[in-house]
């Protein structure tokens, strides 16, 4: 086992955790925490694969483009935690007494 | 000696994967951010023992610092619109059946069946595509382009700088006109709720400590600006140590910066201005993005100190967009004061 | 291994030791003021050791400037942090652990 082989399983690994996170969380920042992980696990992967023998630094490319990701990753995530931010404080605001009854129905099925 | 490397790979490889684990499965959400700061963290010494050092310093900075920043700040406005809905409803005399949240989707979906399924197809195909791929140690063309290039015609001579500004500056170019949308994104989405500032002051010890550090981390930042050009760093790291000295001093008290102010959204434009008229100004005796052979090397330092300037002031605009908020004083009376000292972190990155 | 290998590797397994301490009492010790001690005074000491232990091994002294000041900004940070964790646990209403008699 080299390590560029360990990481790439651990990259494939939190990549699979991440998407499951995503699809089985119900929290949105929890789903976001996920969107990072899985994301992570995809930088992961491609620098490890980009490391073609062990004593040399990566590709400067992956890892430039990797550099690239993870500052975007950051600004959508600025942007998916504002949205749901946004989501949570309307939820929070328009809950007439009513609808919260109707709203209890449907969890319950 | 390399077995004893190796076993060190797998510790810090389980260990990502346990704790990417535990960010999704903590008691609480709070739990979950910490983990995720922790996760940046490791992740940053998983970069190093791929000899990418360039990654590690922006994984530790923005990776681990900033976006647990950002998590907990977003944290801690919910629970305080909660609280303030509390406060309503018991002033009212209304109960809400439910916390909003647990109305929110995300139904119809089972809970365990569904999801394994993917998980082992995604974990099958993945490790399917490693075992033909990660063998072939096929030396790559890219070093060499890098170094015969990278050294002769491309001004600066870390390849990642010279790959980033140079050889696929248009990648960066564009990278700067995201993060110019996401910032007009989350102005557009983010909850103002000004509230009044609390009674309790912010503590003397952080605002000493801001004093000391703040200049410490200018200076560590424009170090890394520099050294960029020919060892790891660069404008990303720079701006990334800039943006968390911003936040450090948005958490001791330190007000955000306005969108509205005419100079803030000159800082905002700058890189990309500088950028764009490099690039237009190329055009005169080559190509669009084409440097002058002879001034390649100044004219990068330009173009990244100006985006240093404009991605820390993007990344605060980020952040900043939703503190007012979480002041420190007023987030004690939710109950969740940790996340006030816990935004810290970002502060260790030099 | 010359006499200063020697000193290097037993100054880094003495600050492997004072963090494995440290661990233990954060995951053992009853509130949050008893685990922040054990965190900031056992790591601070073992990451002294483990600064001192690398600094022998450095090639240069800028090298060893630049690992003392690590240590340095750390401790600082760690003092800091560690403050605003126990004021704020206090703020919230959490009072100090006190051995039950």
């Amino acid at each position: 086992m080299t390590s560029i082989l360990i990481y790439s399983i651990a990259g494939a690994l939190l990549f699979s955790v991440g998407m499951g996170g995503m699809f089985v969380c119900t929290h949105p920042f929890r789903k976001i925490l996920a969107m990072n992980l899985a994301g992570s696990g995809v930088f992961l992967v491609f620098l490890a694969m980009a490391q073609r023998h062990p004593d040399t630094p990566p590709d400067p490319v992956p890892q430039a483009l990797v550099l690239t990701g993870i500052v975007v990753a950051v600004s959508a995530t600025a942007v998916a935690l504002a949205l749901s931010g946004r989501v949570i404080a309307l939820a929070n605001d328009h809950q007439p007494p009513e609808r919260s009854h109707g709203a209890q129905e449907c969890e319950t099925e | 000696m390399t077995g004893i490397l190796e076993l060190f790979d797998a510790t810090l490889a389980l260990t990502l994967v346990g704790i990417a684990v535990g960010v999704l499965f903590a008691r609480d959400l709070f739990q979950s951010i910490v983990l995720f700061i922790a996760f940046g963290l490791l992740l940053a010494i998983a970069w190093c023992r791929l000899q990418a050092v360039d990654l590690a310093l922006a994984e530790a900075a923005i990776g681990a610092g900033l976006t647990g920043a950002l998590f907990l700040n977003a944290l801690a406005s919910t629970k305080q619109n909660s609280d303030d809905r509390d406060t309503l409803n018991q002033q009212t005399g209304h109960r809400p059946s439910k916390p909003a949240l647990e109305r929110l989707p995300a139904r119809g979906i089972p809970r365990w069946a569904a999801p394994l399924t993917f998980l082992l197809a995604v974990g099958l195909v993945a490790a399917w595509l490693i075992s033909i791929v990660a063998p072939l140690a096929n030396p790559s063309v890219a070093p060499q382009i890098a170094e015969d290039k990278g050294i002769i015609q491309g001004g600066v001579t870390n390849p990642v700088t010279a790959v980033l500004l140079n050889f696929r500056a248009h990648d960066t170019l564009l990278e700067v006109v995201v993060l110019l949308v996401a910032v007009l994104a989350t102005l557009a989405f983010a909850v103002s709720t000004e509230r009044e500032r609390s009674a309790s002051p912010a503590s003397p010890v952080l605002a000493s400590f801001v004093a000391l550090i703040v200049p410490l981390m200018v200076l560590v930042a424009a170090y890394v600006l520099w050294i960029g050009t020919k060892a790891p760093g660069g404008a990303f790291q720079a701006a990334a140590l800039l943006a968390a000295t911003g936040v450090l001093i948005m958490v001791a008290g330190g007000r955000p910066p306005s969108c509205a102010l005419l100079r803030w959204r000159i800082v905002l434009v700058v890189g990309l201005a500088t950028f764009l008229a490099v690039a237009l100004g190329g055009m005169l005796g080559g190509r669009f993005l084409e440097y002058p052979p002879s001034w390649a090397g100044g004219l990068i330092l330009l173009i990244e100190a100006t985006l240093t300037v404009s991605i820390a002031g993007i990344l605060i605009t980020l952040f900043g967009a939703t503190w007012s908020a979480g002041d420190p004083g007023a987030a004690s009376h939710a109950g969740d004061t940790l996340a006030t000292p816990t935004t810290d972190p970002s502060g260790n990155t030099p | 291994m010359t006499i200063v290998d020697w000193f290097s590797c037993g100054s880094l397994l003495f600050g492997a030791f004072f963090f494995l301490a440290g661990t233990v009492g954060m995951l053992r010790f009853p509130d949050v003021f008893t685990r922040l001690h054990a965190l900031t005074k056992a790591d601070n000491l073992g990451l002294g050791l483990v600064v001192f232990g690398l600094a022998l091994q450095a090639d240069t002294w800028v090298v060893v400037a630049r690992l003392f000041l690590v240590w340095g900004l750390i401790m600082l940070a760690s003092t800091t942090c560690c403050h605003l964790v126990a004021q704020a646990a206090l703020r919230a209403g959490i009072s100090p652990w006190r051995s039950p008699k």
